[in-house]
């Protein structure tokens, strides 16, 4: 199982987090446009390259952590 | 036959017992295997090959044996050369129809053609219809075992380990490494697929002998080195996990090691080559290491005269093995100096081997020994590479990751000493890398030159689990599968129970020669875990299965509750009479057990703007005491989870969920606490199991509470949608609600969950004279469809807006935000969705069951019912359904398709609930 | 002889959960990861979030205690005693048992007497405290109460092998 690096907990097993998604910004709901709404909801850049993510550390500390990991190697940035 | 006592040999001869092989009874010593104890009473034909069904018989007699996988009792493909013999143990052949002396399936030798390269493609792929037919018949023909009907007895286990140092292999290299690194003050794993530690060095001469009395001595006397025999590393895997399959372990069946180990050695040796040539799958063709183990181990002398074929110092050394026990060996052969084989004859066995010289020797016996093969897959799967020495003619390991280190055998060749040697430098080396320090390089083993050895000028079995022949690989490559992976794919070989740790690197050279590239052009196939078969059941391990119960559990198993199992949740789904329960609710007073609703407090200054972040509703003018019904959406307009959050103070409030969103809606609400308003002041804490929760309905619930609580329920002091603190049966901090699921008068209980069944049974006891019932699951979901109460998920889906879920009432859309408004308001200015509606079938004794679909013009699918009961109340049959928006008009008549193909007429409601639609009940 | 195994149960004793705070004295006592004795059992639970395990009907006097110890930051105090299972799984063989069901290291370098962890056990999140006992190994489990049942089970199990024994409190 790949292992991610909590900063509270140290190196875990990814079963304990909940992925949620790559990090993205709320558009301003007052102004956003459909298309702005819609890139938010449902586009992703999903590259095989570094990617600011959002996990949950679900069985751990119970954090929303940013993780910074590599998509086409897995490897995360501390 | 056995000889006498060896000064190596792993048998007990004071300890002699029997078992049966094939029907008959053989003798046996404890430490045989069934192999060896077999082949010293001159067994020799221990399976049939897969395709041909040739007799078969040892060739490396160990683990990886591919002619002698037996049934044991119930347990199939049983390595016979590997698992001890025990007292009175049944060992039969696998699928050899009628016996293993007159095989009937042998006759496929004669159609040999038919059974080439691909042939399961080419013979049973046309006509399509009979595969069903050609699938019965393969199936007998396969070379599996009997699975037991039954689970075996005995229990399967994993644990979890994390050893600095886990090291593959207690060879002399190994074992050297796992000292070292011992030595340095580090906690080491160390695993080995034999019986008992020691590599080569157990079938080795005296000096071997001795070196590894001292290396055994030396391990036994260390710290931090845990010994598992009978294991083996099956893979590696993401995070640097390293899975173990340990067989023999004290107490169960198997057992499998999740390791994760700072570094990983492996240390596993050599695994000899077969030599590819005619009639090289006969039973008493042997490689070296196979005799030396027989002669040296089990003291078994493997036959009567033998040439040998030798091209390295093992082959040598069987030759003098052999000489001691006592075989005649007619002819060494020597391929260092061009010496052949060029064909095996016999039929059953060997007979005679025709040398290159013209010469044909009668023997019973070929032994082998014409190279190695790296066991390279840990580390390539450790994401390593191999490279080809063709000096060596065999591949080594290259580019291994920093935590991953190889010693001994696998790398370079060596007497003993460099070996132990190797293996120390590269232990120590380990554990300075385990401890964090900077990669140093390791010098490493230099591999010593070897002739190209793979197959002669005949044409032989490569693989011998799969009946590949040399023949069959050119095949494939003449009729354009020319790259490995194809050739793989195409001919099943290195695909069979021996996973190329024999054949591959024959395949490769057969391939290569066949396409006229190099070996290293050629390339290798890749090596997935496992690295040997793994069973199922130790995978399944304990097979832990998480559920929850509530406080009152024990009481509705005692007292007939039907279970249902609702996520986790084991819950009553009825105490046998789901429509006598619902009238009791409807005519008197039922109570229910809630516990799973979700229950969160909210704490802090700030909770007020919370809620109206996450609910599409208002909150903040709720007073203290007052409750309110909420509906969350995510962010693009679908209804997420509902449930009622209450005021209990100033800042105190206590939300609740629906029974299976309540994790969901606990991780949403810390989402956006954490992410989006983190300087918000608002502190979640689940209290879903710090309560017990007992719903009281019915038009008599009022006085049932009323019996066993000081609080003030009368209906000016306690109006519908308030929440109190009180004391009920007794028990202190009891939250009550005046709400109501099931469309009824009711109050929902919070009891500190230890006085859970005391409330619960006190309850029932007071409420005797008023006929109060438990009721279920199933009731509740009748009483509220009657009532017209949606429930998420089931009468809304992963689409399904607030709008469509009929919610309109509650989206307040000049809020500034919420989550999920903008979608919403894009929602209401549409009109092509599905929208939830009451339905009721025209013909009342009609239940459609739910997801029915809703059609028009006979096919067309404009929706579908998404709830559907008998309702006890009205005595007919009730809905709830999504149609689309323009068949919403209460008074439409839409079509619902029913599962045998009837179509029936469904009259659309003017609101959801069937039972009270004004409430009067509910607010009484 | 090694200590026999044994598994108590503790639900009993009070929970008492304090979140916010994490700059305060609490975090000052029991750091995230961490269990601290003077009375009652501090355990550093979540980054920000403290449990304090103290005797039966104590709540009252903890919920005060930790209220006068408020240092005009937001915390939240909160009476959870109900909401959890309390186990203690007490004797040499214990981080045996621990290593059937759960993937973190409970080898003393890592989990040494006074360490905190959360992690998945046989599937289930809990919380686990070394805590031990006149040099016997012993550990404090905390489960969500619903899962209690199921601990337990799972745990003499796994501890079928050791003689696991089952101690009132």
């Amino acid at each position: 199982m790949m292992l991610l690096t909590c900063p509270h907990c140290g190196a875990r097993d990814a079963g304990e987090f909940d992925y949620v998604g790559e990090r993205r910004d709320r558009p301003d709901v007052s102004r956003a446009t459909e298309q702005e709404w819609r890139g938010y909801l449902y586009l992703r850049g999903n590259r095989a390259d570094w990617t600011a993510e959002l996990w949950h550390h679900r069985a751990g500390c119970e954090r929303f952590l940013t993780v910074v990991r590599h998509l086409g190697t897995d490897e995360v940035r501390g | 036959m056995r000889l006498p006592p060896q000064p190596g040999e792993a048998i007990d001869r004071t300890t002699a017992f029997t078992f049966t092989w094939d029907g008959r009874s053989y003798p046996a010593y404890a430490g045989d295997t069934i192999a060896s104890a077999l082949a010293a009473a001159g067994v020799r034909v221990f399976s049939r090959s897969l395709k041909y069904h040739r007799p078969r018989g040892l060739l490396t007699a160990d683990f990886h044996d591919p002619g002698c996988l037996v049934q044991v009792g119930d347990e199939p493909n049983v390595r016979a050369a590997h698992r001890r013999v025990e007292p009175g143990m049944t060992v039969r052949p696998q699928a050899v129809w009628p016996s293993l002396r007159w095989d009937v399936k042998s006759a496929n030798q004669l159609v040999g053609k038919a059974l080439t390269a691909g042939f399961y493609y080419k013979t049973f792929i046309k006509p399509r219809p009979l595969w069903p037919a050609y699938e019965r018949v393969l199936r007998r023909f396969s070379p599996g075992g009997e699975v037991p009907a039954e689970p075996p007895d005995g229990r399967y286990d994993q644990r979890y380990a994390h050893p600095d140092v886990l090291v593959a292999g207690g060879g002399p290299a190994g074992l050297a490494a796992a000292l070292a690194a011992a030595e340095a003050g580090l906690q080491v794993l160390l695993v080995d697929e034999q019986h008992e530690l020691g590599g080569h060095l157990l079938w080795g001469d005296d000096g071997d002998r001795a070196a590894l009395r001292d290396l055994r001595g030396a391990v036994a006397a260390a710290d931090g080195i845990e010994v598992l025999t009978d294991a083996v590393v099956t893979g590696r895997y993401d995070g640097g996990r390293v899975v173990v399959l340990q067989r023999s372990a004290p107490g169960v069946v198997e057992r499998l090691v999740k390791a994760r180990p700072r570094v990983l050695v492996a240390a596993p040796g050599l695994i000899e080559r077969p030599y590819v040539v005619a009639g090289n799958d006969l039973p008493g063709v042997l490689l070296s290491t196979a005799a030396r183990r027989l002669v040296n181990r089990y003291a078994v002398r493997p036959g009567q005269r033998a040439v040998v074929l030798t091209a390295n110092n093992s082959g040598d050394a069987a030759v003098g093995d052999l000489t001691r026990a006592g075989v005649d060996v007619r002819r060494v052969l020597d391929a260092r100096r061009g010496d052949d084989v060029v064909r095996v004859r016999g039929r059953r066995g060997v007979r005679a081997v025709e040398c290159s010289d013209g010469s044909t020797v009668a023997c019973d016996l070929l032994v082998t020994a014409v190279g190695w093969t790296a066991p390279t897959s840990l580390l390539t799967m450790a994401g390593g590479r191999s490279r080809y020495l063709a000096s060596a003619a065999r591949f080594v390991p290259a580019d291994l990751p920093d935590d991953v280190l190889a010693a001994g055998g696998i790398v370079g060749d060596g007497s003993t000493a460099d070996l132990v040697a190797h293996g120390r430098a590269v232990g120590h080396e380990a554990a300075r890398r385990a401890r964090g320090l900077p990669p140093a390089h390791v010098a490493d083993l230099e591999p010593g030159p070897h002739p190209e050895l793979f197959h002669g000028r005949s044409n032989g079995i490569v693989d011998l689990a799969e009946d590949v022949s040399a023949d069959d690989l050119r095949a494939a490559v003449a009729e354009g599968y020319d790259s490995i992976e194809l050739v793989k794919r195409y001919t099943t070989a290195t695909m069979g129970p021996t996973q190329g740790k024999l054949e591959a690197v024959n395949t490769i050279a057969v391939v290569a020669a066949a396409t006229g590239r190099s070996i290293e052009e050629t390339g290798t196939t890749t090596g997935r875990p496992p690295y040997v078969p793994v069973s199922l059941g130790v995978l399944a391990g304990r097979r832990y299965q998480p559920v929850r119960r509530s406080p009152m559990h024990t009481w509705h198993v005692e007292h007939g509750a039907t279970p249902l199992v609702a996520g986790a949740w084991i819950r009553p789904d009825h105490y046998g009479d789901p429509a006598g329960e619902v009238c009791a609710v409807r005519q008197g007073v039922g109570i229910i057990d809630v516990t799973p609703l979700g229950k969160l407090a909210l704490h802090g200054p700030d909770v007020a703007d919370l809620l109206e972040l996450l609910y599409v509703n208002r909150w903040r003018k709720l007073a203290v005491g007052s409750v309110r019904y909420g509906v969350m959406c995510t962010e693009d307009g679908v209804v997420l989870d509902d449930g009622v959050t209450g005021r209990l103070g100033e800042d105190r409030y206590l939300m609740t969920t629906t029974s299976s969103g309540a994790t969901t809606v606990e991780h949403w609400v810390e989402r956006w606490l954490q992410t989006e308003r983190p300087h918000w002041q608002v502190h979640l804490v689940p209290m879903t199991d710090a309560y017990a929760s007992i719903n009281v309905a019915g038009p008599r619930s009022r006085e049932l509470v009323g019996r066993l609580t000081d609080i003030d329920l009368a209906p000016e002091a306690f109006p519908y949608m308030r929440v109190r603190l009180g004391r009920v049966a007794g028990v202190a901090d009891c939250v009550v609600w005046r709400i109501g699921f099931t469309g009824e008068l009711s109050f929902e209980l919070h009891v500190p969950a230890a006085f859970g069944q005391r409330v619960w049974e006190a309850l029932l006891e007071v409420g005797a004279d008023l006929g109060v019932r438990p009721f279920g699951v199933e009731a509740q979901r009748i009483l509220r469809l009657e009532k017209g109460h949606l429930i998420v998920g089931q009468d809304t889906d992963g689409l399904t807006q607030a709008y469509g879920a009929g919610l309109d009432w509650a989206v307040k859309l000049d809020k500034d935000d919420f989550v999920g408004k903008p979608e919403l308001a894009w929602q209401r200015a549409r009109d092509d969705y599905l929208v939830l509606v009451g339905l009721q079938p025209v013909d009342p004794a009609v239940v459609p069951p739910e997801s029915c679909q809703i059609i028009e013009d006979g096919q067309r699918i404009v929706g579908r019912v998404t709830s559907s009961r008998m309702s006890p109340t009205l005595d007919r049959a009730v809905c709830l359904g999504l149609v689309a928006a323009r068949l919403s008009e209460p008074g439409t008549t839409v079509t619902v398709l029913l599962p045998d193909g009837r179509r029936v007429p469904v009259l659309v409601m003017p609101q959801l609930a069937h039972v009270d639609p004004e409430g009067v009940r509910l607010r009484g | 002889m090694a200590e026999p195994l044994r598994l108590t149960d503790c639900t009993a004793l009070t929970k008492v959960l304090v979140r916010g705070g994490a700059d305060g004295a609490l975090a000052a006592g029991a750091p995230y990861g961490r269990a601290r004795r003077d009375g009652s059992l501090l355990v550093g639970l979540l980054p920000d979030g403290w449990l304090v395990i103290a005797p039966p009907g104590s709540a009252t006097d903890v919920v005060d205690r930790v209220d006068a110890g408020r240092d005009g930051g937001f915390i939240t105090v909160v009476d959870v005693t109900h909401a959890y299972t309390l186990v203690r799984l007490t004797g040499a063989a214990a981080p045996s048992v621990l290593e059937k069901v759960c993937s973190i290291d409970v080898a003393e370098a890592a989990t040494p007497d006074g360490a905190v962890f959360r992690s998945l056990l046989a599937g289930i999140t809990a919380s686990v405290v070394r805590d031990d006992e006149g040099g016997t190994r012993s550990y404090l489990l905390l489960c969500d109460r619903s899962y209690g049942q199921y601990l337990v089970d799972v745990l003499l199990d796994a501890g079928a092998e050791y003689d696991i024994g089952v101690h009132p409190h």
